[in-house]
């Protein structure tokens, strides 16, 4: 008996507490924050999500656990965030596919209105590549291979309705050639296929041109990049196409106004931390950072494009 | 050759040898640890190695991955649940030993095996990086579908009693490859509009509940059947040299199967690991004897995906291409720390480069000492009551099973596959084919689309212009259809 009053006590004392607990609007983080990547480790949106980390950690003024869940292109990882509780203690870093691609491929278990967009971190324009030993030495090479022998040449992609392959299509409808389609599952498989002269040409992710030592024949932005300035623009070439790989921070829908405000007044002060900055540069990724109401609006505008343009090239669910 | 010496003195620092040693012993644990493996060590290590200089950096990643492919292979022998998909082949042999109380003398096969296969492919690594770095380049889709069709051959190897139970079971682990979303198009599998299905079913739950919990279930299910014997005290025990010298064919091919094998990208060691017991159930001196408890499987299996290690590390380093998951991880760490992998890493950083293969070499002796010294530790585990043992490897694989992606659905799989497994089991189906079916079968797949795509839906075109395919096509025949062949002319020779 003795060691039970206290023992009831404190259950009591801990019931008070947590009962005061839920009952007061609490502040915001009272706990570690989860950041949900929705690829595996060692990829491009891990990478990003823990280069911001430091930065982010001291700004908010909490820890931050990365957690990877993998599967699906993303959508997995999406979900789990989507279907969260939007108090702000789990978030996702995602790029442009699973909110802005994916629902418009198939059935999911969530929508863009799932999310409350927060801040954009990179945004790398694409860049069509080549192998460094091809006669390709411009898009106008290119083109006129093409056309010279229809079907005779490749591309490769990182899969079905992916950016590359939106690009891709793009890029062969304005040119009005056509090439076999060979998909792949990953960045690095389609490089091994560019470096093996398996396939002929890759629109992908710019850091890739000095990683694997390729020829870059255009970049898909509507100005010169600084990081990739003797690469000439689409435009140049004479196809005026945009497209670029982007990612940023997202919380649930339905988050209060006020942890939002937190959250996004953090961000905009990680993204701008020279710890974070002098991070991507070392990485070659290109920052574009958007905060709040800008990236909402921007991820909108790209979820109507990218419904538009996988419906056009008849992907679309 | 100018640069080995700078290279060595920055090895030789107390940093990088803490690191080495470090990361051996971890690697170990968590590679033994069933379902963790190899990807789990590097992520946890990852954060450390940010504040570290490179070399020492370098020398923590490659101790932990060359020792977590290793561990895998203890709680193989021992509890019959491979630690990592790598060692799921070091299983067929390495748990029966066991089961006749010869878990030291395996786990002494396994240890030198691994070491022997990890410093000969350093070896091959350090005299011919750039020439395989340019052979892995050769490897299109058409050349990496035939040799995913001689790794299927093993399928026939590991089924022992029932050639067609085995073909039955490797069908259903090819089949389980093709679930969820298609890899070229994106277009959802058999996951009958239930969203978890949708990310397919995962290679690391289907291994854990078909070896571990099936494991389990068996056991209950037979409580007087054998469980592993202690013999007297218990350590880590090294065959006699002349054990070693019949079987030498085996384990230099293991290394060289191995080494090849990591070079090409979207492989890894579980693959390598495959064909080399293939080989050896093919060609190997005890053949007949493999699978129930003949060194020769352990030692051909532990080679091959040893020597996977310093083979990955080709295109990782030379191309910027890493071989498996665990090479993508490190190329990210290399890159954090300002080194870019890729073709003009050679010229750019031989230093980090030399630097790599030393820590290899290094990393290898410092398992064979964490073996010896410590694997008694890991023997204390078949002490254990065996209630208390179950419900320990029951709670590791699911956690296992939870911790690869993160995902709550894994551990639904990782039950129904223990399930499946159980019933088999005790129906005399056996279940590596399935994993062998469902680590290959992704790969298979995207390779053959890929290649038919390539070739204008030809069958025909593989054959064309693709000398490397077609000899490996050779031998997949030849494994397939030579022995039947000879015993029907020896037979009919006979009369």
């Amino acid at each position: 008996m003795k060691k039970t009053i206290p023992a009831l006590c404190g259950l009591f004392a801990a019931l008070t507490l947590t009962l005061t607990g839920t009952s007061e609007v609490v502040a915001y983080p009272e706990k570690p924050v989860v950041i949900v990547v929705p690829y595996k480790a060692g990829g491009n949106s891990d990478r990003h999500t823990r280069l911001l980390q430091p930065a982010l950690q001291d700004a908010l003024g909490a820890d931050i656990v990365v957690k990877n869940v993998a599967g699906a292109a993303g959508t997995v990882g999406a979900a789990q965030v989507a279907q969260a509780k939007p108090d702000g203690h789990m978030l996702a870093m995602m790029p442009i596919a699973p909110p802005t691609m994916q629902p418009h491929l198939r059935d999911l278990p969530y929508g863009i209105d799932s999310f409350e967009p927060v801040c954009m971190v990179d945004n790398n324009p694409v860049v069509l590549m080549v192998n460094k030993t091809s006669p390709y030495k411009s898009v106008q090479d290119l083109v006129s291979a093409a056309k010279a022998n229809p079907g005779s040449l490749t591309y490769g992609t990182t899969g079905g309705g992916t950016v590359p392959h939106l690009a891709a299509i793009g890029f062969l409808e304005g040119a009005d050639v056509s090439m076999k389609h060979v998909p792949f599952s990953n960045a690095a498989d389609v490089m091994k296929a560019i470096l093996g002269e398996v396939v002929t040409m890759f629109i992908g992710p710019a850091s890739l041109v000095e990683r694997f030592d390729v020829r870059p024949l255009a970049i898909f932005a509507s100005e010169a990049v600084p990081m990739f300035a003797d690469v000439p623009t689409a435009k140049s070439e004479g196809l005026d196409l945009v497209f670029s790989i982007w990612g940023g921070l997202f919380a649930p829908a339905g988050i209060p106004e006020e942890t939002y405000q937190t959250l996004t007044a953090a961000c905009a002060k990680a993204v701008a931390d020279p710890r974070t900055t002098e991070a991507m540069a070392k990485i070659k990724s290109n920052a574009d950072p958007r905060i709040g109401e800008d990236f909402k609006s921007f991820v909108l505008s790209q979820y109507e494009l990218n419904g538009r343009l996988l419906g056009k090239a008849d992907l679309q669910k | 050759m100018e640069h080995v010496v700078p290279a060595l003195l920055q090895v030789l620092s107390p940093a990088s040898i803490a690191a080495i040693l470090i990361g051996t012993v971890f690697g170990t644990i968590v590679g033994a640890l069933p379902g963790l493996g190899s990807v789990v060590a590097i992520t946890v290590i990852l954060p450390f190695t940010f504040g570290m200089p490179i070399v020492p950096s370098v020398a923590l990643i490659l101790a932990v991955y060359c020792s977590s492919i290793y561990g895998g292979s203890i709680s193989a022998i021992l509890i019959n649940t491979p630690g990592t998909p790598q060692a799921a082949a070091t299983n067929l042999d390495g748990y029966p030993m066991a089961m006749e109380g010869k878990a030291s003398l395996a786990l002494g096969w396994a240890t030198a095996a691994s070491v022997f296969g990890g410093v000969f492919s350093t070896g091959v690594l350090i005299v011919a990086a750039p020439q395989l770095a340019a052979v892995a380049l050769k490897f299109g889709p058409v050349e990496t579908f035939a040799l995913i069709a001689l790794a299927l051959t093993c399928i026939a190897g590991v089924s022992r009693g029932s050639t067609l139970k085995g073909f039955a079971a490797g069908i259903l682990g090819l089949f389980l490859a093709t679930v969820g979303a298609d890899p070229m198009t994106g277009d959802l599998r058999f996951e009958f509009g239930y969203f978890p299905l949708t990310a397919g079913v995962g290679l690391l739950p289907v291994l854990i509940g078909l070896f571990a919990i099936s494991e389990v279930m068996v056991r209950v299910f037979r409580p007087h059947q054998a469980t592993p014997q202690i013999v007297g005290t218990v350590g880590f025990k090294l065959a006699p040299l002349r054990e070693w010298l019949i079987r030498w064919k085996s384990l230099v091919k293991g290394s060289v199967i191995g080494s090849f094998v990591g070079v090409l990208p979207g492989t890894g060691a579980a693959v390598a690991a495959f064909i080399s017991y293939a080989e050896a159930k093919r060609a190997g001196r005890f053949r007949d004897k493999l699978g129930k408890g003949e060194p020769e499987g352990i030692v051909a299996a532990e080679s091959a995906n040893n020597a996977v290690s310093g083979g990955a590390l080709v295109p990782t380093l030379a191309l910027g291409i890493p071989g498996d998951a665990v090479t993508a991880i490190m190329m990210s760490a290399l890159i954090i720390q300002g080194v870019q992998p890729g073709v003009r890493m050679f010229a750019e950083n031989p230093d980090v480069i030399y630097a790599a293969f030393i820590v290899l070499i290094l990393a290898n002796l410092a398992i064979f000492t964490v073996g010896a010294l410590g694997v008694r530790y890991f023997l204390y585990a078949l002490r254990m009551p065996v209630p208390l043992l179950l419900s320990v490897v029951i709670v590791l694989s699911f956690l296992g099973a939870y911790g690869d992606r993160g995902n709550e659905f894994d551990l639904l799989v990782a039950f129904i596959a223990g399930v499946v497994g159980f019933f088999l089991r005790i129906n005399g189906f056996p279940t590596a084919p399935v994993v062998i079916g469902l680590v290959l079968g992704r790969i298979f797949e995207e390779s053959l689309r890929q290649g038919l795509i390539l070739t204008d839906n030809s069958f025909q075109g593989f054959f064309v212009g693709h000398p490397i395919a077609v000899a490996l096509f050779c031998v997949t025949f030849a494994i397939l259809f030579l022995p039947p062949l000879i015993g029907s002319v020896r037979r009919w020779k006979g009369r």
